[in-house]
């Protein structure tokens, strides 16, 4: 018995020594270094997300649909037709409001939050803790919550403000095609506030006391203090969130989709629901994949004022 | 006094300032603290509190009269919606399908930024910062700009409605990040550490697991968790790419609770809850790794 253990375990050991003494062998070059440690990740990149970009854009330039398995070449064919639809720019227009609408929203709720929860007064980590607790709640089920309490007969704040009597009948909040985006605006920003607060309150915490105690001696008041010291602290971070959300807000699919699928009519239809409507809908993948390649421009063109205003890349460069 | 004569003295002795005593002035900051602190608490706390309340009421209820007041809902609250979610479900072969495909890809995701971000502070090679770029322009990427071509890829090759299809498109989500991430951590790991193992005959290799590796822990959790997150959170890349339902993950899975012209809102907010609970129990239960591991990543 003991000896077979014993012979299994030899056997590990060896095992593992020897794969040791290859890879020390392998990690003491730097080149093979950058392969072994860099390789997973360029090679996970490539498969997950270089090609099928490659893909939609090669798409892109064919008339292609679902059902037909034969791509004709038609150049910037689609792209073409799309500038020239009203469609595509109703849609680009939706995406902008959606995006604006949404980062103007949670710029002003995350950072009144931010600098709500910097103050020290009883209960702060709690409040903190409930005040955390949207971001962390999946979109699909901010969706729904929020589809339950918009509902024109049986949602809450229908009958909250009915009983009150602030109106006389419910209001389809989502179903009206004039409150249809203001009401997505709002509830999208209940959840994604939070991560400006979070980035805000972070920064607002490594501000030294004494900087706000010298402005107390010299008679500073609260708005001059936020004007003079908190302000310039915070910038950098509201520049960044304000591109990057902004990104993300415009090229958002799920919330969006959940709610009121692009309606009514197509009031709430935004580039990416378009997308989705084009590929899997209307089975067009030629034309989905020319939307997608504008996306991609807009992508871009962030990218680059991105990489030209906050220099990320030198920050790893040492 | 009545309350109103309080009032009026009060704000007689807002507009002139020698007349409000420094002590009532504290104690109005105070109170419109508190009351701007109660509006906060209700806006973000509230819609929660529905999706509970909403649970325990019965699907007729709440489509003609929900209950809102806490102790009538006590008294009307039932488990309905809960039991129902399961027996009438597939939800609990959903919630694995979702655990499952986080599990992959927290694990594929975890041991390749780590990987990555080691050998991205430990070698300086031509094209790094190239690959800085790279890996931020992808971290913009939206997932259905992703989806949409790898629906195409996938079908051909075998990989739609399956844990591995969907498990590496949640990667190509979360890895650019935690490349970043682990980048940045590996910085405020000292080299000195490891040329002290060298100097005690050690290899590269050596240095990198015993020394390195655990240093970067607190890096691991927080890339774990945000890998955790996204996987989660999917809701674009498994309504395409896992268009059969048994093998859907639980945000494109929801949808099931409504038919064409009823939704069964009682067992949707039950499963709501159901979902919210992991990322709750794991945010509270590593706080402290994630600020540590965030410290440095501060993205």
């Amino acid at each position: 018995m003991s000896t077979v253990r014993d012979a299994l375990w030899s056997g590990v050991d060896q095992t593992r020594e020897r794969s040791e003494s290859v890879l020390s062998r392998l990690f003491e070059g730097d080149r093979m270094l950058v392969v072994l440690t860099v390789g997973p990740a360029v090679a996970l990149m490539t498969i997950s997300a270089a090609i099928p970009v490659v893909w939609a854009l090669y798409l892109s330039m064919h008339e292609a649909g679902a059902l037909d398995p034969n791509w004709t070449w038609i150049g910037f064919g689609n792209y073409l037709s799309l500038f020239g639809s009203s469609m595509y720019w109703e849609a680009f227009r939706a995406s902008f409001v959606f995006g604006f609408g949404s980062v103007g929203l949670q710029l002003v709720v995350g950072l009144v939050t931010a600098l709500l929860l910097t103050r020290k007064f009883r209960g702060v980590i709690l409040t903190r803790a409930l005040v955390f607790l949207p971001y962390l709640i999946p979109t699909v089920v901010v969706g729904m919550i929020f589809r339950l309490m918009m509902n024109e007969q049986f949602g809450i704040i229908n009958i909250v403000a009915t009983d009150v009597g602030i109106i006389d009948e419910g209001i389809a909040f989502l179903g009206e095609p004039s409150l249809a985006m203001p009401s997505l605006i709002v509830l999208n920003s209940w959840k994604f506030s939070i991560f400006i607060t979070m980035m805000v309150l972070a920064r607002l915490q490594s501000i030294p006391d004494s900087f706000y105690e010298a402005a107390t001696m010299n008679g500073a008041g609260p708005l001059r203090k936020f004007r003079d010291i908190t302000y310039p602290q915070i910038r950098g971070v509201l520049l960044l969130v304000v591109l990057l959300r902004g990104v993300w807000m415009f090229n958002k699919f799920d919330i969006i989709w959940i709610v009121t699928g692009g309606g009514p009519g197509r009031t709430t239809e935004t580039l990416p629901v378009r997308i989705y409507r084009v590929a899997f809908i209307n089975f067009d993948l030629g034309m989905a994949g020319a939307i997608s390649g504008t996306l991609f421009a807009f992508l871009g063109l962030a990218a680059i004022v991105y990489f030209a205003g906050f220099k990320p890349a030198e920050e790893v460069q040492r | 006094m009545t309350l109103l004569d309080r009032l009026a003295t009060r704000a007689s002795g807002l507009l002139g300032p020698d007349r409000i005593g420094y002590q009532e002035k504290k104690r109005l900051q105070r109170v419109s603290l508190y009351v701007v602190v109660g509006v906060t608490i209700f806006a973000f706390f509230f819609p929660i509190y529905w999706m509970l309340v909403a649970s325990l009421q019965s699907n007729d209820l709440i489509i003609k009269s929900p209950l809102y007041w806490p102790w009538e809902i006590l008294s009307a609250a039932t488990v309905e919606s809960w039991v129902r979610v399961f027996t009438d479900r597939n939800f609990s072969r959903w919630y694995l399908n979702s655990l499952l495909v986080a599990g992959i890809s927290i694990v594929v995701t975890v041991a390749t930024a780590t990987l990555a971000g080691y050998g991205l502070t430990r070698v300086k090679f031509r094209g790094r910062k190239m690959f800085a770029r790279l890996i931020l322009f992808s971290y913009m990427f939206p997932p259905i700009l992703l989806a949409f071509p790898q629906f195409q890829i996938w079908q051909d090759i075998g990989l739609l409605n399956t844990y591995w299809g969907i498990a590496i498109a949640h990667i190509a989500l979360a890895l650019p990040f935690s490349i970043w991430a682990m980048w940045k951590f590996f910085q405020t790991v000292p080299i000195a550490y490891e040329e002290a193992v060298w100097m005690n005959g050690g290899t590269r290799f050596h240095s990198f697991k015993d020394v390195a590796l655990p240093m970067a822990w607190p890096g691991m959790v927080a890339v774990a968790i945000f890998t955790f997150a996204v996987s989660w959170n999917d809701f674009t890349m498994a309504t395409i790419l896992l268009p059969e339902p048994r093998m859907q993950t639980l945000p494109p899975a929801i949808q099931t609770f409504q038919e064409q012209n009823f939704v069964f809102w009682g067992q949707m907010m039950a499963a709501s809850v159901l979902i919210s609970i992991p990322p709750f129990v794991l945010v509270y239960k590593l706080q402290e790794s994630i600020l540590e591991g965030f410290k440095t990543g501060g993205l």
